[in-house]
């Protein structure tokens, strides 16, 4: 039973963990669009190196 | 080109870079930074979606965006010193899409933190629910009763720590609703589900206290997750359909020009008061409903009210007419207010949306009445159940009433009627079906007429080109481009449908012909136009180009239309109304399930026929009146079941006469509410599946319902006799309601039988060009 006595409150404190994780999650917005992460597959990754270095294209968009 | 549209955008939204703009719908983030969302208009798949972000990104000034496209809105977080926000949305607005501000920001922060606040529900009682579930376990497993009672009991205090949070941080809702309902006076489903919670929840801490042999926290927990995730499910499914909604009513602009002593002065449409005069400029959105007073020229104002009544055509306004807000004016006029934007047409639409949230179909009204009924009796015999056993054996009394209590806890009973009808409203949504009112499942799946309006439903309202004849040895021979230049120059100026039939289709066979510049051109009203032009190598002509007689000289007329040069025939043209791209399909797809389709249309003979030749149809009526097509309906409904599917104007008493009636969607479609549905993406091909999801949710809902009823049969009475423990009873519940709402499930998972493959290829059939013969 002292393995018990070990075991339970790690338990627990694993439990806070998670609990505590997962309300950061919510409250940094992870939860609010669960909708759009299924399309995220589509954008392209490399697109975020450009838009680094932003360069005005409203001029020659058209 | 592009710098007058430019022009024009900069016009349309230079309101938004105004400070109390940013102040009502945004929230400062940092010293440069804000916050806002938006609304967009037009996105229909995540390329959409894509784009728009991608091409956000490069704008200098803008930090994140997010689009969301399934309910289209845009997440923006941008610098207002570096960016414009009217820059911003003429960005968008460049690559096509309409953009609106979406909500004041408090709308926005309170549907956000509401979602965020079910989800740190439904986390803390998904977490703990199960960890209070591991340790009950153990209790429940030790069979001999071997484990010392120092473990016990230290399992059961876990078990009671866990379970507190959950109960009353999780479960709030229900203790809320319970405490609403008792305040009504009338014991509802929260009511049930509070009071077996709690039960079990104090039972049990009462049973610990006294060393008791069971304790029941694990019910407890079961009882709060179920229903939260029941509850989740069913809010996220009206979230879709209000976002839908708002889209419909996002027409309203932001600002007007109200006149103050003949000057003007640009206020928020929100402080428009009655009376007031608003200055209207061509091209400006109505903002408010008012009357007209003033009209320069003519008095006659031209209106474009598509967006309210469907109608394509202008329509023409004199002094003193009343407008609604969101109609385009075509023409500048001064208005006075009649109604404040905030009791307005557009707003109506807003409040439609809470209404249609608040509402229930009748089968859920009067199973919400069975529960409560329900309720109340399990409540009596658990009551009887502890009265028996406190006299016959006191020590099991309290386990019993529990067992009774949890065993039939609503949930079997409570959620298979509206597990059912979420999932199929979902499915439905999914489909672009927006019901205005509760669904009724049974009659749309018994449906075995399917009644069409034409046009505006089956037809679109604008013309096409379907046959084209030359005739080469008439007149020395026009090629198709030299016919394809003439015909453009002619119609140049010609605003016709017809006219810009024909347009399209000379521009689509020849991409390179262009209308000549100079020319003079006559324009003989109800004839056609005529002109003299000058050919490479023929010298001056007379074209004409319009009806036989006209054109030609010759006595008689067709339905076609002529180009004659010195009234020698050079081609003519059958002309036919366009069909919507998911009629053909549409109407097979009805036909594969048994549903004859039929067509009950006000226009002419000669229009009907033809439609009749191009659908396969039952049956086809043309010329009949409202009153005429409602007759037709009430004949027909001795036999079937009757659906109509309308434009939601013209139509308005024969929908509300049908059994289920579906409208195209349009405001009108919307403040009018005759219809039982409307078609968000006008896409006809949806109608079928509809059907073959009403026919499953039907039989789902029997399934759930005979499994809820024998299951409570069969339970209730064996937990009465003392044969069930109360975690047996918790588990039997849960499982039970898992099943029903496993079961609802599947009506997510319906292929969509593959209408909308034969759609595409329909469409693409129609879009080919039409057939040309070339007559010797």
């Amino acid at each position: 039973m002292n393995a018990l006595m070990i075991l339970l409150p790690v338990s627990l404190l694993l439990l806070l963990i998670a609990i505590a994780a997962f309300f950061w999650a919510v409250r940094s917005g992870q939860f609010d669009s669960l909708d759009s992460a299924a399309f995220s597959a589509l954008s392209n990754e490399n697109e975020q190196d450009r838009s680094a270095q932003p360069v005005s294209r409203a001029k020659d968009a058209d | 080109m592009s710098d007058v549209r430019d022009d024009e955008l900069q016009k349309q939204y230079r309101y938004f870079d105004r400070d109390e703009i940013l102040h009502r719908f945004g929230c400062q983030e940092t010293d440069a930074s804000w916050r806002l969302t938006l609304s967009i208009s037009g996105i229909h798949c995540a390329a959409c979606a894509w784009l728009i972000e991608q091409s956000l990104a490069r704008v200098t000034g803008i930090g994140q965006c997010q689009v969301n496209a399934l309910t289209g809105y845009l997440q923006l977080q941008f610098q207002p010193k570096q960016v414009k926000l009217s820059q911003v949305l003429i960005t968008i607005a460049r690559l096509g899409y309409a953009i609106h501000l979406a909500q004041s920001h408090a709308e926005a922060q309170a549907e956000r933190s509401e979602k965020r606040r079910w989800y740190l529900r439904l986390g803390v009682a998904v977490l703990a629910a199960f960890q209070a579930m591991m340790f009950a376990e153990a209790l429940y497993l030790d069979w001999q009763a071997s484990m010392p009672i120092a473990t016990r009991d230290v399992f059961r205090l876990i078990a009671f720590l866990l379970t507190t949070p959950v109960v009353f941080f999780s479960g709030w809702p229900f203790l809320r609703g319970a405490y609403l309902e008792l305040r009504a006076g009338a014991i509802g489903m929260d009511g049930l589900i509070a009071l077996s919670t709690l039960l079990a929840y104090f039972g049990s801490i009462v049973e610990s206290l006294r060393g008791g042999p069971h304790v029941y926290f694990d019910a407890a927990v079961m009882f709060v997750l179920l229903l939260l995730i029941a509850r989740g499910i069913e809010s996220r499914a009206r979230a879709h359909a209000r976002a839908a909604l708002h889209r419909l009513s996002r027409r309203a602009p932001e600002f007007a020009e109200r006149l103050e002593e003949g000057v003007e002065h640009t206020v928020p449409v929100q402080a428009i008061e009655r009376g007031d005069r608003i200055r209207i400029r061509c091209g400006d959105v109505v903002p408010v409903d008012g009357r007209i007073v003033h009209a320069a020229g003519s008095g006659i104002v031209r209106i474009d009210e598509s967006v309210l009544s469907g109608e394509s055509k202008p329509v023409q306004k004199t002094i003193g007419a009343k407008l609604l807000a969101g109609s385009l004016a075509l023409d500048s006029f001064e208005l006075t207010c009649e109604e404040r934007s905030k009791d307005g047409f557009l707003a109506r639409l807003s409040t439609l949306s809470e209404q249609q949230q608040a509402q229930r179909s009748p089968v859920e009204q009067r199973f919400m009445g069975l529960a409560q009924y329900f309720a109340s009796v399990m409540i009596v015999i658990a009551v009887l159940a502890y009265g028996f056993w406190h006299w016959y054996q006191a020590d099991r009394a309290f386990e019993i009433a529990l067992s009774v209590l949890a065993v039939s806890c609503p949930c079997a009973l409570a959620l298979a009627v509206p597990a059912a009808l979420n999932a199929g409203r979902a499915a439905l949504w999914k489909l672009g079906l927006l019901a205005l009112r509760p669904v009724d499942f049974r009659k749309l799946a018994r449906i075995s007429l399917a009644v069409f309006d034409k046009t505006g439903t089956l037809t679109e309202n604008q013309l096409e080109i379907s046959e084209q004849v030359i005739y080469p040895q008439a007149n020395g021979g026009f090629s198709g481009s030299d016919i394809a230049e003439i015909v453009m120059t002619l119609e140049s100026t010609s605003a016709h449908p017809i006219a810009t039939a024909l347009r399209c289709h000379q521009q689509r066979m020849f991409p390179l012909s262009a209308a000549r510049a100079t020319e003079a051109i006559e324009l003989v009203s109800g004839n056609g136009v005529q002109a003299e032009l000058e050919l490479p190598g023929l010298g001056k002509r007379v074209f004409r180009l319009g009806q036989r007689n006209f054109a030609l000289g010759s006595v008689g007329d067709d339905d076609r239309i002529w180009l004659s040069c010195n009234r020698v025939a050079i081609a003519s043209w059958r002309w036919q109304e366009a069909l919507r791209s998911s009629a053909a399909s549409a109407i097979r797809s009805l036909l594969v399930r048994g549903v004859p389709s039929v067509v009950l249309s006000g226009d002419s003979e000669v229009r009907v026929a033809r439609l009749r030749d191009r659908l396969p149809l039952d049956a086809a009526f043309a010329r009949l009146t409202s009153e005429q097509k409602l007759s037709q309906l009430k004949s027909y409904q001795e036999e079937s079941t009757v659906l109509m599917v309308g434009d939601g104007l013209n139509d308005a008493p024969v929908l509300a006469g049908a059994d289920v009636s579906i409208s195209m969607a349009s405001a009108s479609a919307l403040s009018l509410r005759q219809a039982d549905f409307v078609l968000i993406h006008n896409r006809l091909d949806s109608i079928a599946p509809a059907i073959e999801i009403a026919a499953r949710c039907e039989a789902i809902l029997k399934q759930n319902l005979v499994w809820a009823i024998s299951y409570n049969a069969l339970m209730v009475p064996t937990a009465v006799m003392g044969w069930l423990l109360p975690w047996q009873a918790a588990l039997g519940m849960a499982l039970s309601s898992l099943l029903v709402t496993a079961n609802a499930f599947r009506l997510q998972f319906t292929s969509k039988t593959g209408a909308p493959k034969n759609a595409i290829e329909v469409a693409g059939r129609m879009a080919s060009d039409p057939l040309t013969v070339v007559q010797k």
